[in-house]
């Protein structure tokens, strides 16, 4: 293949899409719109594509471990069953209830049990962060008492000051700093939107990026 | 009909400032004029020393960009996490670390496969295949499975960079519970507290975007840096001088953001 089909043709695909997504937004062109929205639509078949791909991938996987009987291939064993009992299932329309009955009785109980989790790892992460060691760690661990003690049931009970601690914290410093992030990021993005637009960052072509520090 | 729509001309405008701004920065650097920043990112720089740490250990690293979709809202987030992650893969294939990489998008595998083998060229290795794995969507699941591949593969190091959700307090307190040495990286305003909560390192909100045009070290990519700081240079000036022309009553700029 070329050079200019390998390189040059990508960048221009995506320019030629960057822009089709972004001068339909603000400059009112119907036709234009039109083209925009048929691009986004095509997001679905080149995901359902991706998704058999992935499908096969993980079959291989599992497919060799059951095979060569690696650690843990039992797992893989019950993760094909799983696999074909909801390709089936879900292939045929007859047996649409037993699809919802297994996916809420197993996948969505399972699925509630393992994200409880969060709670008790939040617990854990903030008894980490909450370490007070220098000013920073203090004023953060302080705020996040407050909000917390705002928070609780009890704590607006036992001082009902707290609310309007918390409230004030919420609305002027905890939005301060997530504007700040916020813009900071979408500048990036911008950045970055330009990059790829360019042909500088090559990633949907799943070209590294990395070329001097390679060869320091 | 009016060829611009009513609540989006002072958008347009802004947008047209700012990526003017990275344009002709970009075209300076294409040019030839040279763009050295003052600090790098300290998530960046210790890449290496994690990668050489798990390779001492003799036990593999951990790598995620985070279980939502490359085309959703964190679409941009997840790029940036591949991006890095070649970085990671080249360090790899450079000190001779296992790199094992966890996705919870299909339309993510190809992408990531083709970058590793990339890298993995770029580092005369190619005979070495990518160790990407496929994980269930949901935060729950892909959860569980990144802190199952962690513990059964005794992994040294875990990073999860990229646009992580709430998949990430669980990674990130399993790969804690298992003594991995941790390297963050969010551009979500919601996970940047449990980043720096948990990682030894991290790389977080505009970092993001940056680190692809530093690893690049190219002054065309690294214009774009400069640029966005320009960019909130103009931004922070216009919220001083907005508050202070609404404080005296003069709303000009209010209105022009209107238009």
């Amino acid at each position: 293949m070329s050079n200019f089909a390998q390189r040059e043709i990508p960048v221009i695909i995506v320019l030629v899409t960057g822009l089709l997504m972004i001068v339909p937004f603000f400059i009112n062109i119907p036709i234009l719109a039109d083209v925009s929205a048929e691009v986004r639509r095509l997001i679905v078949p080149i995901a359902a594509f991706a998704l058999v791909l992935g499908g096969v991938d993980v079959s291989i996987r599992h497919i060799n471990k059951v095979r060569r009987k690696s650690s843990g291939y039992q797992f893989s064993f019950v993760l094909l069953g799983t696999y074909i009992f909801f390709l089936i299932v879900t292939s045929m329309p007859g047996l649409v209830d037993i699809y919802t009955t297994a996916y809420i009785t197993v996948i969505g109980r399972v699925n509630e049990t393992v994200f409880s989790l969060i709670a008790l790892f939040m617990a854990s992460m903030a008894y980490r962060a909450f370490k007070m060691r220098t000013i920073e760690t203090l004023l953060f661990g302080s705020s996040c008492l407050l909000v917390l003690i705002a928070n609780a049931p009890i704590g607006e009970v036992l001082w009902p000051g707290s609310v309007g601690i918390r409230d004030w914290i919420m609305s002027v410093l905890n939005m301060a700093g997530m504007r700040a992030v916020g813009i900071g990021v979408a500048l990036g993005i911008f950045a970055y939107g330009i990059r790829t637009m360019l042909g500088y960052e090559r990633i949907a072509l799943g070209e590294v990026v990395i070329r001097r520090k390679s060869r320091e | 009909m009016a060829l611009f729509f009513d609540g989006r001309i002072a958008n347009m405008l802004l947008f047209i400032i700012f990526n003017g701004v990275i344009l002709i920065l970009t075209y300076q650097g294409i040019s030839g004029k040279k763009f050295e920043l003052k600090k790098t990112l300290a998530g960046l720089d210790a890449i290496p020393e994690a990668v050489g740490r798990a390779v001492e250990m003799g036990r593999p690293i951990h790598y995620t960009p985070g279980g939502n979709a490359l085309y959703g809202v964190r679409g941009t987030h997840i790029q940036m996490g591949l991006v890095i992650s070649g970085h990671v893969a080249q360090y790899c294939a450079r000190l001779g670390g296992r790199l094992i990489v966890s996705l919870a998008a299909p339309e993510q595998i190809p992408l990531a496969e083709e970058i590793y083998r990339s890298a993995y060229i770029a580092e005369g290795q190619p005979d070495v295949q990518p160790d990407v794995r496929f994980y269930a969507k949901g935060d729950a699941p892909f959860g569980a499975g990144c802190i199952g591949t962690m513990a059964t593969e005794k992994a040294a190091v875990s990073m999860i960079i990229g646009g992580s959700g709430s998949d990430f307090p669980m990674i990130a307190e399993g790969a804690y519970r298992l003594g991995a040495f941790q390297i963050g990286g969010s551009a979500n305003v919601w996970m940047i507290p449990l980043v720096i909560a948990c990682c030894e390192y991290t790389i977080i909100g505009e970092e993001l975007f940056a680190a692809g045009a530093m690893l690049s070290g190219d002054d065309a990519q690294l214009a774009g840096i400069v640029a966005s700081d320009y960019n909130k240079l103009f931004i922070v000036a216009l919220i001083l001088l907005g508050s202070l022309l609404v404080t005296a009553g003069i709303p000009t700029i209010l209105d022009f953001l209107k238009l």
